[in-house]
Formats: C-alpha cells, structure tokens, sequence
C-alpha cells in the first residue's frame, strides 16, 4: 500500500460567494462528511476558530476513485492560496485538505510546501482500501 | 483561443499570466491599474493571457468582467496584431515571442527571479533561466525601480540584452483614510516569504511598549514556521491571519490598520506599501530598493535589515507626535499621487512603445 501519497487540496470555491448567511459556530463536525458510494460529501460549513470564522459556503464533493489507498484525516483549512475580497475580516475562505497518514504514523500537515495552507479543524477520517472495497469514514 | 472582442488589431497586446481576477501575486495589480491607465489615454490594448491557471468558471469570469480580453495558447497570439507587444509573463514556454508577427517586444520583469531565489533561500533555477531567456529574446527589459536595474547590471544581464529602462508602477489612487485615534493595530500585506519578514510585526507584540496592540496579516501562503511562530511567541490571541486579501477586503486591512510595516529584505518595487502610502496610512519599513523609491524621505525607516532594527523603528513610529506622523504621511501621499497612479504608469509605457517603435520624439530612458 502507498502510503505516501501527494498532497491533495480542495479549494471551496468560496470567495465567489462572500455573503454567506450565519450559522452555528463548531470546533469539529464528523457529521459534516458522509460517503455516497465511491463520493466523499462535505457539507457547507462555518468553523470558528483563531477568532474567525472559516467559511465553505458549498458543499464539496470529492470523487475517492482519483485517491490513492490509505488513511487521511478530513481537514479543514484556511485555504491562503484562493483571493480572497470577502470585507469582513471576521470571515475566512476554508478550504478541504486530504492530510495522508505516512509510513512513521504522522500525518501530512496542510502548513507544509505546497499546500502551505493554515489547519483549523479534523473533520473526519477516512480510509481508502487497497483493492474494490467500499471507502470508510471511521470514528 | 476564447475572446470577448472581434477586434484584431490593437496599439498593443498585454502578454500576461495572471489578470485581476483570483491574483497570484502583484502583476495582477498591475493588469489593474494598466487598464484603468490606458483606458484614461486612449491606448487600445488586448489583454491576451497565456500559460495561466484559471479554471473555466474563472475564465468565463474574466471575459464577463472585463474588455478586450482573450486566453488561448502563445501559437494562437499570431490571431492579433499590434506593432508592440508587452510581457508580464512568469510562465511561458521558448516560443513566446514567435507568434507576435514582427512586433516589437517589451519584457517587464516585476521581480528579478535570480534575486528571489537568492533571498528566499528557494530553488528556482529553471524559472531563473525561463526569465534570462525572455531577456535575451525581447527587444527592450523594463524594470520596475532603479534598484533592479542595479541588480540586473549585477547580474551581468546587460550582457543578455542591453536595451533596458525603468518604468514605475502605479495603482488607481485610493480614497484617503484621515488619520483618527489609535487602534492598536499593526498591518503587515504581502506575501509570507523569507524576504519580507512577516514575523518581525508579529515578534514586536511581545516587546514592552506593544502589550496593547495586535496585528493583522495579509498574505497568502500559511507554513509551519507561521504556526510555530504563534506558539513560541503565544500570541495567538492577538494576530489575525487574513488569508491573500484582494479588493474590498484589501481596502477593510487597511482601514483597520494604524500602520503598515515592510521589513523586506529585497523589494523590487513596494506595491503594498504604495497601497498604504496612496491612503496616508503610516509605514515602518526597511530603506532597501523600491521601497526608498516609493515613500522618498517619508516613512519610518530601519536603519538595516535586522529584527533590532525593526523594532527601533516601530518604537519611533508609536512614540512619534501625530504632527510628525501626520507629516510624513502627508508628504507619502503626496509623492504617491504624483509619480505613482496609473495614469502616471501609463504615460510612462506610451513612451517606451513610442521609443521602441521609433514614432516617439522625447528622448528615452535607457
């Protein structure tokens, strides 16, 4: 099994949409991710942290066909690479990063090149099989 | 090849990667302020971008957004004509400038690559050729202050093309932010690489004097040091990442900021701290480059480039009367307006393309 696989980011999307209606403010939400056959779905969120709010505004669908094998935490991130015009400083545009448990037992970590985005919250964990079974999310 | 305009022949053609839309760094701001320059002069330009990274929502984007505008590979250049055609490109293939019919060709280097792998401590050594080879193909470099034409002359890339000039950047000139009562907020705006030491500002809140302030960085591209930084310093509580800001969020950084603080290392051109100067938003910056160019005598210098320096300069600022902030800001402001808006910038790429292409009558300056 690869356990070193690249890093993959999702960008949100979310600086074409900065007006986005408030909602509950949460640290952690597994119940944010759900499997739909061979799709990871993260649903819309607002995440609070570092004094700001991070903001997804659509849910993000990510086809797990195109992931290697392996274990990965969910991530969501403050996503630094996407211009953001959103005037309110409280907001943030988030981001998902796919963070790959390496051969040691760490994880990947969204700060380091090329992602070189900011970590604020483990949405979920996920493990992609080796082979045709289904993907998990795990507790 | 996907345009907006059935137009073919224009006074020039803008070769870029990256326009105002979704920016990856300052030459987007610089698309911006040419716009709105030519537009003021009547220079007709086609907006052609190419090697870019946009996805097809963003493109679509764009060719909403804006006029004269077309994306499509540097082969597909030869659909226009122009007697000039001027480059911004970071990322292009060997074959830029064959496909521009006999045009003449300007270079404008934002950033000479060669120094920006030496002070950010980072490989870019086939990025630094790409660049060296563009200078050796194109009629005429332009740089963007008098410090990078000495750093090209250090170079030795007069031996690649000696026909340089210098032409300034400019930027619409923004509304003036009149100076109020103190918020305790430092500012920090650009990119978060060695060169620019953003944790100087962020160190400084830990010094006495600064218990009270915070600080607020703009700049794109988080890293561990960044993390780690917070840590050491537990500071956490009191600065506020912003992500890469851009139009109403740039202009809400600044109304939230009592000063902006530049301690770069190498600075080709200081777009940012023109941003804050055009405001009369006070700076506390190193006299290095294109910053000394920009804000002349008025700004809170550092006598070098180290951290000590740095927060030498930043207790002046803080223990400064408002009258001696109130001036140099003034007198910051005033040189912004007058050498460095896009109709300034503009004015001054009409004549490198009058000069280049002999229908000028002023004399040149390279």
């Amino acid at each position: 099994m690869d356990k070193t696989q690249e890093s993959q980011a999702f960008p949100t999307g979310a600086a074409a949409h900065p007006a986005v209606p408030a909602s509950p403010a949460i640290s952690s939400a597994p119940a944010l991710c759900r499997l739909d056959g061979a799709e990871l779905r993260i649903a819309p969120f607002r995440i609070a942290r570092f004094r700001q709010f991070y903001l997804s505004p659509d849910e993000i669908r990510i086809d797990l066909a195109t992931i290697a094998p392996g274990h990965y935490r969910v991530m969501a991130v403050h996503n630094f690479h996407v211009e953001d015009c959103n005037p309110s400083l409280d907001e943030c545009v988030a981001g998902l990063f796919l963070a790959a448990q390496l051969d040691d037992g760490s994880w990947e970590e969204p700060e380091r090149f090329p992602v070189e985005c900011r970590a604020v919250a483990v949405l979920a964990t996920l493990h992609v099989p080796d082979g045709d079974g289904p993907a998990e999310l795990l507790p | 090849m996907i345009a907006n305009t059935p137009e073919r022949d224009f006074d020039v053609i803008e070769i870029t990667n990256e326009m105002p839309h979704n920016r990856m760094g300052g030459v987007g701001s610089v698309i911006e302020a040419l716009t709105s320059g030519f537009a003021a002069i009547g220079v007709r330009a086609l907006w052609y971008v190419t090697d870019h990274g946009y996805q097809p929502y963003e493109v679509d984007a764009i060719l909403a957004s804006r006029a004269s505008v077309a994306l499509g590979s540097e082969a597909e250049l030869a659909h226009f004509r122009a007697p000039v055609v001027h480059v911004h490109s970071y990322n292009h293939g060997p074959g830029l400038l064959d496909a521009t019919r006999g045009a003449r060709s300007l270079f404008t280097i934002h950033s000479l690559l060669a120094y920006e792998e030496i002070s950010n401590a980072v490989n870019l050594h086939d990025a630094v050729l790409d660049q060296e080879r563009l200078i050796a193909a194109c009629d005429e470099v332009v740089l963007v202050s008098e410090a990078e034409r000495a750093y090209y002359r250090e170079l030795g890339y007069e031996r690649l093309n000696p026909r340089v000039s210098v032409v300034a950047n400019g930027i619409r000139p923004p509304p003036f932010q009149a100076p109020g009562p103190r918020r305790g907020m430092l500012g920090y705006c650009g990119r978060l690489v060695p060169r620019k030491h953003p944790e100087y500002v962020q160190m400084a809140l830990s010094e006495p004097g600064f218990e009270s302030f915070e600080a607020m960085i703009a700049g794109k591209a988080f890293s561990a040091y960044a993390r780690e930084l917070l840590d050491e310093y537990a500071i956490e509580e009191r600065v506020r990442h912003l992500g890469w800001c851009g139009g109403p969020r740039l202009d809400a950084f600044f109304s939230a900021i009592d000063v902006l603080a530049q301690p770069s290392t190498y600075e080709p051109f200081g777009l940012s701290a023109l941003e804050a100067a055009a405001r009369g938003i006070p700076l506390v910056c190193t006299p290095v480059d294109g910053l000394v160019e920009v804000l002349g005598e008025h700004a809170f210098y550092c006598d070098n480039t180290s951290y000590p320096a740095f927060l030498d300069a930043l207790t002046r600022w803080r223990d400064a009367d408002p009258d001696t902030v109130a001036a140099r800001c003034a007198g910051a402001r005033a040189r912004a307006l007058e050498h460095f808006t896009d109709l300034a910038m503009a004015n001054r790429y009409l004549e490198r393309f009058r000069q280049l292409t002999g229908t000028a009558t002023a004399t040149g300056d390279h």
